[in-house]
């Protein structure tokens, strides 16, 4: 009897050990086809502008040109981009997180007339092509005076204007059972109370995700702050990125392009690892899901 | 930092107002007789629909009445009826390849795109060495701007000396077959942007289902490996039913970016003996040729099919999606 | 101490008096919001001329707002919703649009009333302002017209042993070079027994839907848009054959597979010494952006001895809306002046003389006896209002399958003429 369990004990973890190296094998299979476009990305960035078509392609550039990233950076001002960045970003994030939170829950945990219809209404408003409603929305901010300003980057933030997020966070909400409000309610917490500390720590995973999403959003923009900034006081680090496409007789200088490109992508990148620690298997929150 | 100043100033004014007017909405609809989690709910969400009022429902309703007119960005509008649309089913020449593009692409990458994104995220969601390092070269692609990564399928994608044509050489010689001219013979356009859309398990989608793969408790496994349950019973009776909510979500995201391909089409710009991606005519209606009228019809045509489809889905979400929060009541 | 006390508060005054007249002087400018599409060199270059227009000037301040990245979708999206800038550059496809429709200024009053020379219509080559003209009335003027030149390798003739054609030489010749300059890997060329067509290590000429088709159809006699708009012409024997000569090009070894182009980058693969012969704009100066003997001749004459070359024109227009049109104009005009001084080539007559340009562009001396003959027969397309819809069936009907698809032109045009005839009417 012994032996035959130390037998099954065996062949389960040997075949634990052959399904790891599995797992392994496919996610570092899968990790190359990912990083080719970020090595290629990469090793343009550090090659010379006459390397930077050269046939067949080097992957390691002759000489490496380090020096690339700090040209580039310096080419225009984009210490001041980097501060407007910066700037737009921490609004905008922070109003949406917070807005989003709010209308999410309503959503998911209050029932009122018209309710369903209104939340298809909100995901229409993704459906439709934006260059349809690009004019008329310019023409409601130009009517506010506000064109020019950062505001048409940010101040919409407030009004929870990403439905996507809506969407993902009222999901999960809805995964949580509704017991656990009812056990808050009856030990006497108020229900902004169970919303701070029942629920939220609930989705945690998903306000993370959320975060890094519209923070990403929020850096990488592109025909918001073209149309709206129209000036380069006011631009955004990844609008200035885009002078280096150059003109009509003017070749595009794709190694800044792209260093330009590696620098930007950088924050995310790190915040996403950041992040991403808190995804932890089976965190399992509560007694009341086990 | 004067630049600032005034932006900020608006944007700590602006969640005071909405946080005012939601207050107000509350009392009045108390006092018209609502209950009172009915008046929370409607002013939980009142700061989308002040947004929705202010800044999204004119430019739709103006798109809507755009598609019955004659408009060219500059002169007024002129009514045309139902034109713009008979002229679209019935004479243009570009509608209906870029309707069948369309859709057959998204046919063909939604299921993709769910269940791939699906398994890596399962695959993520374990405790291995380095898993942090994986997760994040798999997001990646989320980050790295689309010009590069379509830069990078140009080369990629090259019939002559690019690497998949390398790699599918021993499948070709097989069927006895050239290589495809991927991006120039009409026949491999449709192939070409399914293969890069493989790119788009990465990223996003992942990471929301490995956000969701959290809150399926360990317990629910412990106890169906007791019962001996193997690895595909564990997936159908737990993972699914746990994480149906974002499955769904994933269908509906997937399937509006399906339909909405833009960037890379008009960066890559295949053969147009293909058709072009709906997205690409509305905006070459649009801003190339000044015809907004016709482009807000293409633009609506493709928004009343998204939403049947989208409505089509939640019909049939009794049957598959649960609900923690409803299934108890 | 009170005299200096007094004295000190007399400066005082007298510098702020100073001041605020300075400061009145300059409020009286007006700001002139300028987009253009120049990337990093090329906005660094405008910046400089308008720093110095801006300190010789009484009436404005021209502010540039530049950005390569979708043009388009920008300046029309602020000029429809009433908050464009003042002045902007416009190819001149969308000059002919916007003149049409009343966004850009009728400026042919203002012009003729002034003294300035870049308002002298006369000045101007006829061809170069057709775009920015409706109905005889004025809404822009052009700032460069660049003719298609043909800027080849000297090393590259050299080492085949083939003398670079000077002035008249013809379709038979052109090929002739072409072929003599396509090398397959053994060193063998394209007109020689043995040539291995699928080792070509060097292409005489390119091709990938530029240089337009147009160019070969109008040099053989025919042409695409009829002079009063009635018609597209197409399907003439001049312009079939045209087309066909275009067609034949593409699919000879002479010039790379498509995949190719797309592959290594056209103008990098003349860059790279792989392709002998480019054609360009004018203003493309790859001479001096090489780093190999590389000269500029004319493009080669159609069978019958027709010269004729496209010529790219770019402009600059005020928006009809703008609060301040007096000071756009003279904006306008200051700018047109200096980058006449400044692009290649300038569209006035006065300007294109190889004396003047020798002086204003000495390192394109060899060039610059070319691009002068060129620009005299060079053409813009015929734009007009719905161009872009015409546009639109020309290069997905026809062009497409001739150049991606090995498409047979003669079958082709049958079908699409009726098609371009629709959208001129």
């Amino acid at each position: 009897m012994e032996n035959i369990a130390q037998r099954s004990i065996n062949l389960k973890s040997s075949k634990k050990i052959i399904g790891k190296v599995l797992i392994y094998i496919i996610l570092i299979m899968l990790t190359v086809i990912v990083f080719i476009p970020f090595l290629w990305m990469l090793s343009t960035a550090l090659k010379s502008e006459a390397d930077v078509f050269s046939w067949p392609p080097d992957w390691i550039p002759k000489p490496v040109q380090w020096n690339n990233f700090v040209d580039a950076w310096r080419t225009m001002p984009f210490t001041k981009f980097l501060q407007n960045t910066l700037f737009v970003v921490l609004l905008g994030m922070v109003a949406e997180l917070i807005s989003e939170t709010i209308v999410a829950y309503g959503f998911a945990r209050f029932d009122f007339p018209g309710k369903n219809l209104i939340f298809v209404i909100l995901l229409s408003t993704m459906m439709l092509p934006f260059h349809v409603t690009l004019i008329p929305t310019f023409v409601i901010w130009n009517k506010l005076g506000l064109i020019g300003e950062f505001d048409p980057l940010v101040l919409r933030a407030w009004t929870a204007w990403g439905p996507f997020y809506i969407f993902l966070l009222r999901q999960f909400f809805m995964g949580i059972p509704i017991e656990l409000d009812e056990a808050a309610e009856i030990d006497g917490s108020s229900p902004l109370q169970t919303f701070l500390y029942v629920l939220l720590p609930q989705i945690k995973p998903a306000l993370l995700a959320i975060g890094v999403f519209t923070f990403k959003g929020y850096w990488n923009d592109f025909l918001g702050p073209l149309i709206y900034l129209g000036n380069k006081e006011k631009y955004t680090m990844n609008i200035g990125m885009y002078f280096f496409l150059g003109g009509i007789n003017e070749a595009p200088k794709w190694n800044y392009l792209m260093a330009m490109s590696t620098l930007i992508a950088l924050p995310v990148v790190v915040l996403f690892f950041i992040a991403q620690k808190y995804f932890i298997e089976g965190i399992a929150f509560t007694g009341i899901k086990d | 930092m004067e630049r600032f100043v005034g932006t900020f100033i608006r944007w700590l004014i602006t969640p005071v107002v909405l946080v005012l007017i939601a207050i107000g909405i509350y009392h009045l609809l108390k006092r018209l007789g609502w209950k009172h989690r009915q008046a929370m709910g409607l002013s939980l969400i009142s700061p989308w629909i002040i947004g929705f009022l202010s800044f999204i429902a004119f430019p739709l309703v103006n798109s809507l009445f755009l598609s019955f007119t004659d408009y060219n960005l500059f002169n007024k509008p002129e009514w045309v009826g139902l034109r713009n649309y008979q002229w679209l089913f019935t004479k243009d020449i570009e509608f209906w390849p870029s309707i069948r593009l369309t859709l057959s692409y998204a046919a063909l990458t939604l299921p993709i795109g769910v269940l791939g994104s699906l398994i890596l995220a399962m695959l993520l969601n374990r405790k291995i060495n380095g898993v942090g390092f994986f997760r994040t070269v798999f997001y990646l692609p989320a980050i790295l701007p689309e010009v590069a990564v379509a830069l990078l399928w140009r080369l990629f994608f090259n019939s002559e000396s690019g690497l998949l044509n390398y790699i599918l050489r021993p499948i070709f010689n097989l069927f006895n077959m050239g290589k495809p001219n991927w991006f120039g013979d009409p026949k491999f356009v449709l192939p070409a942007f399914v293969i890069m859309s493989v790119w788009g398990i990465f990223g996003t989608n992942t990471v929301v289902f490995l956000a969701a793969l959290q809150g399926v408790p360990r317990s629910l496994y412990e106890v169906a490996e007791l019962d001996g349950a193997n690895f595909l019973k564990k997936f159908l009776h737990i993972t699914v039913p746990q994480i149906s909510p974002i499955i769904l979500l994933q269908i509906i995201m997937g399937m509006i970016g399906a339909l909405q391909v833009f960037t890379v089409a008009m960066f890559v710009r295949p053969t147009s003996a293909a058709g072009k991606f709906l997205n690409q005519l509305v905006y070459e209606r649009g801003f190339t040729q000044l015809h907004m009228g016709e482009a807000s019809a293409i633009a609506w045509v493709l928004f009343i099919i998204i939403l049947l489809l989208t409505l089509l889905v939640f019909k049939t979400t009794p049957a598959w999606v649960y609900y923690e929060a409803e299934a108890k009541r | 101490m009170k005299k200096k006390l007094v004295g000190f508060l007399f400066i005082i005054l007298v510098v702020s008096l100073l001041m605020s007249t300075c400061l009145g002087a300059q409020k009286k400018k007006v700001t002139i919001r300028f987009a253009t599409w120049a990337g990093t060199d090329e906005a660094k270059e405008l910046q400089e001329i308008i720093d110095q227009l801006n300190a010789k000037s009484q009436q404005y301040i021209i502010e540039q707002d530049s950005n390569p990245a979708d043009y388009d979708t920008r300046l029309l999206t602020q000029l429809s919703g009433r908050g464009g800038p003042d002045l902007f550059w416009v190819s001149s496809q969308r000059a002919a649009q916007l003149s049409a429709k009343g966004v850009m200024l009728d400026i042919t009053k203002m012009l003729a009333s002034s003294k300035h020379e870049a308002a002298n219509i006369a000045d101007y080559f006829e061809a170069s302002l057709e775009p920015f003209k409706v109905k005889e009335r004025i809404y822009g003027l052009p700032w460069i017209e660049q003719p298609v030149v043909l800027y080849v390798n000297r090393d590259l003739f050299d080492k085949a042993n083939v003398t670079i054609p000077k002035g008249n030489w013809d379709w038979d010749k052109f090929l002739e070079v072409a072929q003599k300059l396509t090398i397959d890997n053994s060193g063998k060329n394209a007109g020689e027994k043995g040539f291995n067509k699928s080792a070509i290590k060097q292409w005489g000429f390119t091709v990938n839907g530029w240089p337009p088709a147009q160019i070969f159809v109008w040099q053989s006699g025919g042409d695409i848009i009829a002079p009063d708009f009635s018609c597209s012409p197409i399907d003439t024997p001049e312009a079939i054959r045209g087309f066909k000569f275009y067609a034949d090009l593409i699919n000879s070894p002479m010039v790379p597979s498509q995949q190719t182009i797309r592959d290594r980058g056209f103008d990098t693969m003349f860059r790279n010494q792989q392709v002998a012969m480019f054609m360009g704009g004018a203003a493309d100066n790859l001479e001096n952006r090489v780093d190999f003997r590389c000269e500029v001749i004319e493009v080669p004459m159609g069978p019958t001895g027709i010269k004729s070359t496209f010529a790219d024109v770019l402009g600059m227009g005020i928006n009809s809306k703008t609060k301040n049109p007096k000071a756009a104009f003279e904006a306008l005009l200051d700018l047109t002046s200096a980058i006449h001084q400044w692009k290649v080539m300038p569209p006035r007559k006065s300007l294109a003389t190889l004396e003047t340009m020798n002086k204003l562009h000495p390192e394109r001396s060899q060039a610059m006896q070319n691009i002068i003959n060129s620009l005299a027969y060079a053409q813009p397309y015929r734009y007009f209002e719905n161009y872009p819809d015409w546009d639109n069936i020309f290069w997905t009907q026809l062009m497409d399958p001739i150049v991606n698809n090995q498409g047979d032109p003669e079958e082709l045009i049958t079908i699409v003429k009726p098609l371009l005839d629709e959208k001129l009417k």
